[in-house]
């Protein structure tokens, strides 16, 4: 279980989170939504132990999160972040195992790895893919090599209860076929027991697969709570600051931004 | 349907698993048995030759107990051998530091002399050859040019502290272009004497190689050696990115601290044992990357490796332009190692 309680964060006297708390529960999946700058990638860093907070505390399985170290993190919880890159030219397999690093010795990797990293790429769609140069894949690519990641980093062929996956934006970049296929993985892991927190721009994906949604504004917590509850036509066009609608179909409800004044040929 | 569809982009894995399997040529242990051969080749060829003439059959009487004649075996244990472990250990020391400092800063243009700390060791050397003659001469000189080494590290460091890593390599060129005029300064003062330690602090030698040097360097390098090879994997997270080797783990302040230190204290022995050889750190390590990859436990054993080849093989050679008075070994090292790696770097691709 991952608790934040009252966590505020201030830079340099800019108030970028206000007062929020939350709590996930092992096996769930938390959508934060929120417009541009409204504190969703700092409460992901303050959540995955990057950015201490000015106030408030996070707590990890009951232990708060500045008392566990920085390996001893690593093997409850992963993160994938809004951009990755690098500069040297890694093959795909040497990538992922690049982020096992906390359950390795000094000089060799855990054994099985070599498996695991197959495992995790098959997960995103990606089987096959290991060999492959990082930079000469697609942009939709790089992103789910990166999520492919995050997910074996936590895969220590135990138990994955308790665990934790950040993601922010991690269906930035991808088409929809693949957006699914990547957040059909992410749920997989949520199946397993592991608490997935995931900063979203898509509601719909937010309605697809979250179970609980915590909506920003500002820096302040907006509302939080079910996902189907929270994520009403009211609340997001609050939020978004946009004209929302809600659209039924026989696969259930779907929220739409038609905007207001949008130019639109006849 | 997702899933098939991506995985057809490869071709069913079959291309993935072609990639895996390498060609021999940069398969990591056999790269790694080739430099080690021709390394130990070179090596015997070093020993076999000098500017008495070259005798094969030497390293090979001394090291059975043939018969040898007392001036053959001074010439072996006092000039030869020595002058081989000071190329070892400069070539090895800072072809790791280059691979060291170009993972910690993730940019391929680090290199030691980039942080400035060739040339304030040099600077260092100078000032306390100046300061401290006599008895007292080589250690004052070696401790100069660590702790001169050590704090144009530290300086570096402190001008990029809060900026980008490009401030802190901007700072590190500026460092160490003023380190290296004002060594040009000392030197030039002491005119007698001035010019030719000049070509030795800023193009490097061998010729001043003598055991007790060698002891005070390695004393200091070979744990520094040690240190960064135990940091490969996490040197490795920090390919990722300084935020995302945090989430793998590393504890990056303390990675960071540990490389910077070790990386200083082994280029700051080379330079005090042989002077400022360029090149060996920025583009040994380029090498074998392109070579066998990014990795960094193959990574800086085979750079270690490498750079101690081309350190022994730039000395024959330039022992064998002319054997009383060598070319300085910085000459060499360059002439050397460029067209090979412009090649690579403009035909190597393509095998990809």
């Amino acid at each position: 279980m991952i608790e934040a309680r009252c966590v505020c964060v201030n830079y340099g006297g800019l108030n970028a989170l206000n007062n929020v708390s939350l709590t996930m529960c092992d096996g769930e999946f938390t959508a934060v939504l929120g417009a541009n700058g409204a504190g969703k990638s700092t409460l992901l860093k303050v959540l995955t132990g990057f950015l201490r907070p000015s106030s408030g505390e996070v707590f990890f399985g009951g232990k708060p999160l500045r008392e566990i170290s920085a390996r001893g993190l690593a093997l409850r919880r992963s993160v994938l972040e809004q951009e990755a890159h690098s500069e040297f030219d890694c093959t795909v397999f040497e990538m992922l195992s690049f982020g096992g690093f906390a359950r390795g010795g000094v000089f060799c990797a855990a054994p099985g790895e070599g498996g695991r990293i197959c495992a995790a790429l098959e997960k995103v769609g990606l089987s096959g893919a290991e060999g492959r140069k990082y930079s000469e894949l697609s942009g939709g690519q790089k992103r789910r090599v990166q999520l492919a990641r995050a997910i074996f980093q936590l895969e220590d062929g135990g138990d994955m209860a308790g665990k934790g996956l950040f993601l922010d934006e991690p269906s930035a970049g991808l088409d929809p076929s693949h957006a699914h296929c990547a957040m059909r993985a992410v749920g997989e892991m949520c199946a397993r027991g592991v608490s997935v927190f995931a900063v979203l721009h898509d509601p719909n994906l937010a309605l697809a697969y979250a179970d609980k949604c915590l909506l920003l504004k500002g820096g302040e917590p907006f509302m939080f709570g079910r996902a189907e509850e929270v994520l009403t036509a009211q609340n997001l066009s609050e939020i978004y600051d946009s004209e929302c609608e809600e659209v039924f179909t026989a696969r259930g409800k779907f929220v739409v931004f038609p905007g207001k004044g949008a130019l639109r040929r006849a | 349907m997702a899933v098939r569809s991506a995985s057809a982009d490869f071709g069913g894995g079959e291309r993935g698993a072609r990639a895996r399997r390498r060609g021999l040529s940069r398969n990591p242990a056999f790269v790694g048995c080739a430099l080690f051969f021709a390394l130990a080749a070179l090596s015997f060829a070093s020993l076999s030759t000098g500017s008495s003439g070259a005798d094969f059959s030497l390293p090979f009487d001394i090291l059975f107990g043939g018969e040898v004649g007392p001036s053959a075996e001074l010439i072996f244990f006092q000039i030869r051998l020595p002058r081989l472990c000071v190329a070892l250990i400069a070539g090895v020391s800072l072809s790791l530091a280059g691979a060291t400092m170009q993972a910690l800063f993730r940019n391929p243009l680090a290199d030691p002399s980039v942080m400035g700390v060739s040339a304030g060791a040099a600077l260092g050397a100078v000032v306390a050859m100046s300061f401290f003659g006599g008895a007292l001469s080589l250690v004052s000189l070696q401790i100069g040019a660590v702790v001169f080494g050590l704090a144009a590290t530290a300086f570096v460091c402190a001008l990029g502290r809060g900026g980008t890593i490009l401030s802190c390599l901007l700072g590190g060129i500026a460092v160490n272009a003023l380190c290296g005029a004002v060594v040009g300064f000392f030197l030039y003062s002491a005119r007698e004497a001035g010019l030719k330690s000049y070509i030795f602090w800023m193009l490097g030698s061998l010729d001043n190689a003598d055991w007790n040097s060698i002891a005070h360097a390695s004393l200091v390098s070979v744990p520094a050696w040690i240190a960064v090879m135990a940091c490969a994997r996490g040197l490795n997270a920090l390919l990722l990115g300084w935020e995302q080797a945090y989430h793998s783990g590393v504890r990056v302040k303390l990675l960071w601290r540990a490389c910077v230190a070790a990386t200083s204290l082994m280029t700051a022995a080379a330079v005090s044992i042989c002077g400022i050889i360029g090149f060996v750190g920025l583009v040994i390590p380029h090498i074998m990357r392109l070579w066998t990859g990014p990795d960094n436990r193959r990574l800086l054993p085979l750079s270690a490796l490498a750079g101690a080849l081309l350190m022994v093989g730039a000395d024959l050679l330039s022992r064998a332009a002319n054997p009383a008075d060598p070319v300085p070994i910085g000459v060499i090292t360059s002439l050397l190692g460029v067209p090979f790696f412009i090649f690579l770097l403009k035909f190597g691709k393509g095998e990809k």
